[in-house]
């Protein structure tokens, strides 16, 4: 057994020791988990993202080069007060490249074909195997169960705001049936959701076990 | 008994106005004096002012739960925010107001500041000046009338209606709607030459013709801001209006709770709920390490709070005080004996006064800055929160003021009864015919008394022992139950509440648990959380060997345990039986989701470029590695030239560690490369645009550094020169990003597959759409430990998944035993059989 | 208030750009937005120094203090150093040093970390597996259903309930997940319109401004 496969044995061990409580043994181990892991994504981060763009900018000095640069130096100096609304058009230019990808991205890529997705689903007996046999289809059951579920989830979601004028009492009816049914939907998800939730957790679990009882032969 | 401060006349004990002279037997509200003090503005002197209710201060005041739920309820982190919001929006009008000048501070006795200690100023401070407050109105015989009584009792004109037996429980923001023509009685000026409280407040409540008569400038801008000053009071209170105002403003749970009040058109006793209490006990400097007497004196404000809740039973008349209540109650009575009867108890600075109204919520505030004694706090010593709502304060005061115009509300309150009035108040109500003051004893037999609480140990040893002796005590006196309706002050409080979103608490499991707080021995209530948290070496030392002991010991244990299982289970779940499962119909929803995810991969020619997103850290590597090992493999095999990136710092290293394993028969940098880190998340998935220039994360020597310089991979011109992007994610996030950004960079059909962790599947599925159906780059899905072990048969690479198979099967039997488990016993809990 | 006004200015004009290379088939456009996102992405690894700095101060300031946790933050300071300098000294990365402290330190106190989930979800499901309506049965069916389903135990159970789990992610499950995506959809669209517009400047951070940078 090496030297390093002790230490990874000995930190994973100080990790599980959380499972008996909160104790120092686990609190090191965290704290050691912390530092490593700030300064190792602190490397890759220098040593793969901002080096080449230095490299780029000393081969090719321009303002394109270089302004990456000073953007991140009005990052810098946003700990003076007098200097912050001018350090706050670094952090502008990354929220408003970051709201436009999400908008695009939103739009076209999720609303867009998930509102498809939906709409396309057939109730029309024509699409099935016959006006009379459209009722025996499974298809069709199952389009009407994704249907009703995907509007129940989003009225559960998307209308919770009680509704006026004089229609009201009517329309509370519509949102209140609409929402049952999503929080059933709702329900159901959450319940497949936790279950592979706990399978990828027993996965993790399962291969430190094995690796562990590998280290020590017993496997 | 209570003396009056006007003529010096006997009055029953709570009278509020002098049966001799009519005179109000109040002071000015320690909210409004507080209110005044944080707008800069100077107060007028009251110092013969200075008879007080004893109830307010009554430390014999039965202290219990239900009563100290007010004071808990409100102590929970969410409230002292919102109280700092509060604060700020009152530091935020301050300053829009700050064109009006401050004008000359007061003397210290009069300013709110001086009127609560602050943190230098220790318990024998503030009590002296206490004690001189007291001697000095007990040498007072005729105390001076502030000249601004005028004004106040112009206000009087304002219609106002008060049940009769009510005005005694129906003081301070009465003056909102009360006015009468000015009959001052001609006391001269002595407060300072700035327009006092009374000029303002009788501005205020000016009708029309009053109010055109005083200059505009006469009334402080603050107050016009706040809404206060109206030309016209509404007259009866209306609770349909109360519910319209409840209505526009927001859910309020006070204006809900209304709406079943009686129409009653008397006011309330105690219209400045707790909150704001609380509120104003925070602006007020609240020393950070109150002084051992403030201990003492949250206990005779929860005292007086507790007489002002539904009492639980009736007090026993000849209940004994406790000793150091009857010392107090000697001392006093000895001191007054030379201006007053002996009764007269209820004789009670101002000062202590406003401390005892407001301290109980003080002992569970945070502490605020604080500011020198005798100053007043100005609004820059205060940071504004940038967490106050959107509106500026000049906007939700302008709705303030259109709420005030409307009709009070005739509901009954929550709020608490008994609060300080001033005395030009007091004489408002008793110069109304109806304003008959009821005898305080009925009162008292009508309303049931509430049960004396015994103070906890840790309290009693607090307690001042010489000083407070010279504390006037006060003898319990019933008050009766707030039943009426809030008036346009009521209407102000509510207002605030909905506009800052302070909701009202239920009071009783707070009380509940105040009580069970201050009930705790000492030792454990006053150590400091230092002590507590910090362990001894020697403790920790011998903690850490016995935990790993048993920790060892347990690991130990189950190991043996899998180790004579493992065969059985190795044979029942394991390979063979997987394999096994893979051929029968019940696997048919995996096998079909695995060849549509190959479908794209066996569609690959040689020298075909695919993209491989490594978007997962070592914490989820067990399960992502697996099965990113047999999709490459998988992918070399078929000669496809891979690309790897990653949306993870970690991804880098870890795409790094795959390509190194395939390195023997695929040589990396000629059939693999390492792009590495893309960051940003979907800007990082778009910075692949520049795909040639794109750093290597392990450069091949010199000639090397970037896609586009390495030998064999000129032909990578961008995005559209890929044929395949496989994401390996093991979040539904990173899959959502390259599937919402990859279209925009390859306008051309470059196909998407995503292998995914079991935890990630389900809220990537929707993505998974039929091309017939609607536009979407997702054309193969799978996910799971299952689906990486089918793929390893399928590829003919038997590796992890397929060892993990058997254990992940035993695992999954064992949490559905601890599931059936929990619904068990959850049945049993529900029908008793615990 | 000028410097205000140019970040604003920042965030309205680049976020329109971008966004109109969604909707503008322009090669000029698709190479200016393309230059602002390569901008943003160095801006974005470039924050991470800034959380560095943010996590190295808070710790400091702990060791200074003399803080119970003081032990702690020392050895997450010296890892923090160590890693850093090691990374530096050896050449980045992808040098031997930084390879060996990510295979033996990181990755197996990482996988540890997240295998301790494991224990929590057992204690997780037996005290949220309690049936007390509809909601909650449904619950725990759909994730009994699952787990069984998920494995070839599920088939030598019942042999119908793989087939079982795999109408549930097909029908309910997508529904539900589609109904969820569609909200978040929705409301992503709304913030982003509400910053590119300038309503919301999450980006401005002035003494007396609210958290979301409203206009007064």
């Amino acid at each position: 057994m090496s030297a390093e496969t002790i230490i990874a044995a000995i930190l994973t061990f100080m990790i599980w020791s959380y499972v008996l409580g909160d104790n120092p043994a686990f609190r090191i181990a965290e704290h050691l988990l912390v530092g490593t892991a700030a300064g190792y994504v602190v490397i890759v981060a220098w040593f793969h993202v901002i080096q080449p763009a230095l490299h780029e900018m000393w081969s090719q000095p321009s303002l394109a080069t270089a302004l990456p640069f000073v953007l991140c130096a009005l990052l810098v100096v946003r700990k003076w007060p007098s200097m912050r609304p001018w350090a706050a058009a670094s952090l502008a230019l990354l929220v408003g490249v970051g709201s436009a990808l999400a908008i695009g991205g939103t739009l076209f890529g999720t609303l867009w074909s998930q509102v498809l997705a939906t709409a396309s689903l057939s109730l029309n007996p024509a699409d099935f195997s016959g006006s009379q046999m459209f009722l025996t289809s499974n298809f069709f059951w199952q389009n009407l169960a994704i249907l009703i579920g995907t509007i129940g989830t989003f009225c559960y979601f998307a209308f919770r705001v009680r509704p006026g004028g004089p229609l009201r009492d009517l329309r509370a009816a519509l949102i209140r049936f609409w929402s049952g049914i999503g929080l059933w939907m709702i329900m159901m998800t959450l319940g497949a959701f936790f279950a592979n939730a706990a399978m990828s957790r027993f996965t993790l679990l399962i291969d430190r076990v094995q690796w562990l009882l590998g280290i020590f032969g017993l496997r | 008994m209570a003396i009056c401060p006007n003529c010096g006349a006997l009055n029953q004990a709570g009278s509020t106005t002098c049966v001799q002279c009519g005179k109000p037997m109040e002071v000015i509200p320690s909210w409004l004096e507080l209110l005044l003090a944080r707008y800069g503005e100077t107060m007028p002197t009251f110092e013969g002012i200075l008879v007080k209710r004893a109830p307010s201060i009554a430390p014999t005041e039965p202290f219990t739960a239900q009563r100290a739920s007010s004071s808990t309820a409100q102590l929970s982190t969410s409230t002292e925010l919102e109280d700092e919001k509060l604060l700020n929006e009152i530091e935020k009008l301050k300053r829009s107001i700050k064109e009006q000048p401050a004008e000359t501070q007061q003397p210290e006795e009069t300013t709110v500041s001086a009127a609560l200690p602050t943190a230098s100023k220790g318990v024998d401070d503030w009590l002296a000046e206490l004690r001189a407050l007291q001697e000095k109105a007990a040498l007072d015989s005729t105390p001076a009338m502030p000249s601004e009584a005028g004004a106040l009792e112009a206000a009087q004109q304002a219609p106002y209606e008060v049940l009769p037996g009510e005005e005694d429980s129906s003081p301070s923001p009465e003056f909102l709607g009360e006015t009468t023509p000015s009959e001052s009685p001609g006391i001269t000026q002595a407060g300072p030459p700035a327009p006092s409280i009374e000029e303002r407040l009788g501005m205020l409540v000016t009708p029309p013709d009053t109010a055109e008569s005083v200059p505009e400038n006469s009334a402080p801008e603050w107050l016009r801001e706040l809404g206060l000053v109206q030309p016209e009071q509404p007259p009866a209170p209306s609770s349909g209006d109360s519910v319209q105002a409840s209505e526009t403003l927001g859910p309020s749970p006070v204006a809900e709770a209304d709406i079943t009040g009686e129409p009653s058109g008397s006011p309330p006793d105690e219209e400045i709920p707790d909150w704001l209490k609380r509120l104003i006990a925070i602006s007020s400097q609240i020393p950070e390490s109150p002084p051992p007497s403030e201990v003492a004196e949250p206990m005779q404000a929860l005292a007086h709070e507790e007489a002002e809740t539904p009492p639980v039973a009736e007090p026993t008349p000849g209940e004994p005080l406790p000793d150091w209540l009857r010392e107090l109650e000697a001392i006093q009575t000895t001191q007054l004996s030379t201006t007053m009867p002996p009764e007269g108890e209820e004789i009670t600075p101002p000062r202590f006064e406003e401390r005892a109204t407001i301290s109980a919520e003080e002992i569970f505030i945070p502490p605020l800055p604080k500011v020198e004694e005798g100053t007043v706090p100005t609004a820059q010593q205060e940071e504004p929160s940038p967490t106050v709502g959107e509106e500026h304060p000049a906007e939700w005061l302008a709705e303030l003021e259109e709420l005030i115009e409307r009709p009070p509300t005739s509901q009954p309150t929550p709020f608490p009864v008994e609060e300080e009035v001033p005395d030009w108040l007091r004489e408002l109500a008793a110069e109304k015919p109806e304003a008959k003051t009821e005898p305080q004893a009925t009162v008292a037999q009508e309303t049931p008394q509430p049960e004396p609480a015994e103070l906890p140990e840790w309290i009693s040893q607090l307690r001042p022992t010489e000083r407070i002796a010279e504390m006037p005590p006060a003898e319990p006196i019933a008050t009766p139950l707030e039943e009426t309706a809030p008036t346009s002050g009521q209407d102000v409080i509510e207002t605030l509440r909905a506009r800052l979103g302070i909701p009202q608490v239920p009071d009783v499991e707070g009380a509940e648990m105040f009580h069970e707080i201050v009930s705790e021995p000492a030792e454990t209530t006053l150590t400091p959380v230092l002590e507590e948290v910090e362990p001894t070496p020697q403790r920790n030392s011998i903690t850490v060997i016995i935990w790993a002991l048993v920790f060892a010991a347990i690991l130990l244990g189950i190991a043996i345990l899998s180790l004579a299982l493992l065969a059985r289970i190795q044979e029942m779940l394991g390979e063979v039986a997987f394999q096994h499962f893979l051929n029968t119909p019940a696997a048919a929803g995996l096998v079909a989701s695995l060849e549509q995810f190959r479908k794209p991969i066996t569609a690959i020619r040689q020298g075909d470029v695919v993209l491989l997103s490594i978007d997962y850290t070592p914490a989820t590597a067990a399960e992502m590695q697996p099965l990113a090992s047999v999709v490459l493999h998988d992918l070399l095999e078929r000669r496809a030239r891979v690309l790897t990136v990653s949306l993870q710092p970690e991804g880098a290293p870890l795409a790094q560690r795959l390509l190194d394993e395939t390195d023997r028969p695929f040589p990396y940098g000629k059939h693999t490369l390492n792009l590495g880190y893309l960051p940003g998340e979907a800007i990082g998935v778009r910075s692949l645009a520049r795909l040639p220039d794109r750093q290597l994360y392990a450069p091949i020597g010199d000639a090397c550094q970037s896609l586009g310089e390495c030998p064999g991979w000129h032909d990578i011109r961008g995005i559209e020169n890929v044929a395949l992007f496989i994401a390996i994610a093991d979040s539904g996030d990173s899959v959502r990003w390259w599937i919402e950004q990859l279209p925009v960079l390859s306008p051309n059909e470059l196909p998407l597959l995503a292998a995914v962790s079991a935890a990630a599947l389900p809220t990537v599925r929707p993505y998974l759409i039929p091309a017939s159906a609607a536009p979407s780059r997702l054309s193969g899905l799978i996910g799971g430990m299952m689906a990486t072990a089918a793929y390893e048969v399928y590829s003919g690479r038997p590796g992890r998944a397929l060892n993990m198979v058997a254990a992940q099967s035993a695992a999954h039997l064992g949490l559905v035993a601890v599931a059936l488990a929990g619904i068990f016993a959850g049945i049993r809990s529900r029908t008793g059989h615990c | 208030m000028l410097g205000r006004l140019v970040s604003v200015s920042v965030a309205m004009g680049v976020g329109l750009l971008v966004l109109a290379d969604y909707f503008v088939a322009d090669v000029q456009l698709d190479a200016l937005a393309n230059r602002l996102i390569y901008i943003a992405s160095i801006v974005a690894a470039f924050a991470l120094f800034l959380g560095l700095a943010n996590l190295t101060r808070f710790h400091l300031n702990r060791v200074r203090a003399r803080s119970p946790e003081r032990p702690y933050s020392l050895i997450l300071l010296i890892a923090l150093t160590a890693s850093i300098t090691l990374g530096f000294v050896s050449g980045g990365p992808t040098s031997q040093w930084m390879q060996y402290l990510f295979e033996n330190v990181l990755s197996p106190m990482q996988a540890a970390l997240y295998s301790l989930l494991a224990f929590f979800t057992v204690t997780a499901t037996y005290r949220a597996f309690r049936v007390h309506n509809v909601e909650s049965a449904l619950f725990v069916i759909f994730a009994v259903v699952v787990l069984l389903g998920q494995t070839p135990v599920g088939a030598l159970l019942w042999e119908e309930l793989p087939t079982i789990k795999d109408w549930i992610f097909d029908v309910p499950v997508l529904a539900g997940t589609r109904g969820i995506l569609l909200g978040v959809a929705l409301g992503t669209l709304a913030t982003g319109i509400r910053v590119l517009l300038g309503v919301d400047r999450p980006y401005v951070d002035e003494t007396g401004r609210d958290t979301h940078g409203h206009l007064p």
